[in-house]
């Protein structure tokens, strides 16, 4: 291979991964300016009289739109500590086959409010970012994983729409989860 | 640019290598200038805190400094960490390779470079 190719080659890579290094970091802003809308308000809980009563009332807010994403983050973190330890993943290939099925037949009657209140939950929770470091670090010490990961999804995947189980247990928040573990996989090559 | 016994570097050649520079740059900016800069941004917000009177102000830097924290810094430094410790052990095992066949290991690229990392099951 002579010079010119050998840069040419290792060049397009490095493009690669620098669009999408920037994309992850779009990302990342993206979730601490949620964050931070969203968990502002909690400085109201420091003041007193009415603006303490708006406080208390968004705390709660807060946990009812925070509980789901938050559990799932939980989970997906568990499930990369388990595969940088050399193990199978237990949640992540049901969330990701779950996702995908919710992607493709989408989910009945879903009211936009509720929605945008579930998206917003997923891009402000603090622990996204995290729970993507995580899963990046997984995959880099065992890159094996990914496949394996992705040929159980597949299989479950077929079995949701066979029940067609999919339909009604898909959560919004599931929805987001392919989409993540796509820019994963350009990050980690 | 023909140096004496080396390899002759044509203009193509040299505006890749610029290319390359340029790119990894960008992926060192991308990868660790998010770090440095909220970092600063933290140390910054932490001095400002103390001189903030008023409670809910005060815990509304609070909050948004341990937000940050959580989202851009810990995160970021979890890929330091991993890009040190792959760092390490690609190191590590090219030594171990060097002593046990007394050549230097094949650099691979791809699905077989792949499988060659430590950590890899196969």
């Amino acid at each position: 291979m002579t010079m010119a190719a050998s840069f040419e080659r290792g060049n397009h890579h490095l493009a690669i991964r620098a669009r999408w290094n920037w994309r992850l970091e779009g990302d990342s802003l993206k979730n601490l300016v949620f964050s931070i809308v969203l968990a502002l308000p909690f400085a109201l809980l420091w003041d007193s009289g009415a603006a303490f009563a708006v406080g208390i009332a968004w705390a709660v807010a807060y946990v009812v739109l925070a509980a789901v994403p938050t559990a799932i983050y939980v989970l997906m973190m568990f499930d990369a500590g388990r595969v940088l330890a050399g193990k199978t993943a237990g949640f992540m290939p049901v969330f990701i086959a779950m996702g995908r099925r919710g992607r493709k037949v989408g989910v009945a009657s879903r009211h936009p409010v509720l929605a945008a209140l579930a998206g917003l939950g997923v891009a402000g929770n603090p622990l996204s970012s995290v729970t993507r470091e995580l899963w990046i670090l997984a995959f880099r010490f065992n890159p094996d994983a990914l496949d394996e990961m992705n040929a159980v999804s597949r299989r479950m995947e077929v079995e949701l729409d066979r029940t067609g189980v999919a339909q009604q247990l898909i959560a919004a928040e599931l929805k987001e989860v392919p989409r993540h573990r796509a820019t994963l996989e350009l990050v980690t090559c | 640019m023909a140096k004496e016994g080396g390899p002759e570097l044509k203009p193509k050649t040299l505006r890749q290598a610029g290319e390359r520079v340029w790119l990894e740059t960008l992926n060192l900016l991308a990868e660790y200038g998010t770090l440095v800069v909220f970092s600063a941004a933290e140390i910054l917000a932490e001095a400002l805190r103390h001189n903030v009177q008023d409670a809910a102000g005060n815990t509304a830097i609070l909050v948004a400094e341990i937000v940050t924290a959580g989202t851009m810094i810990v995160p970021k430094a979890i890929r330091a960490i991993s890009d040190i410790l792959q760092l390490i052990l690609f190191a590590g095992h090219d030594v171990i390779y060097a002593a046990r066949h007394g050549t230097r290991r094949p650099s691979e690229s791809g699905a077989k470079g792949r499988q060659n990392r430590p950590g890899a099951t196969t």
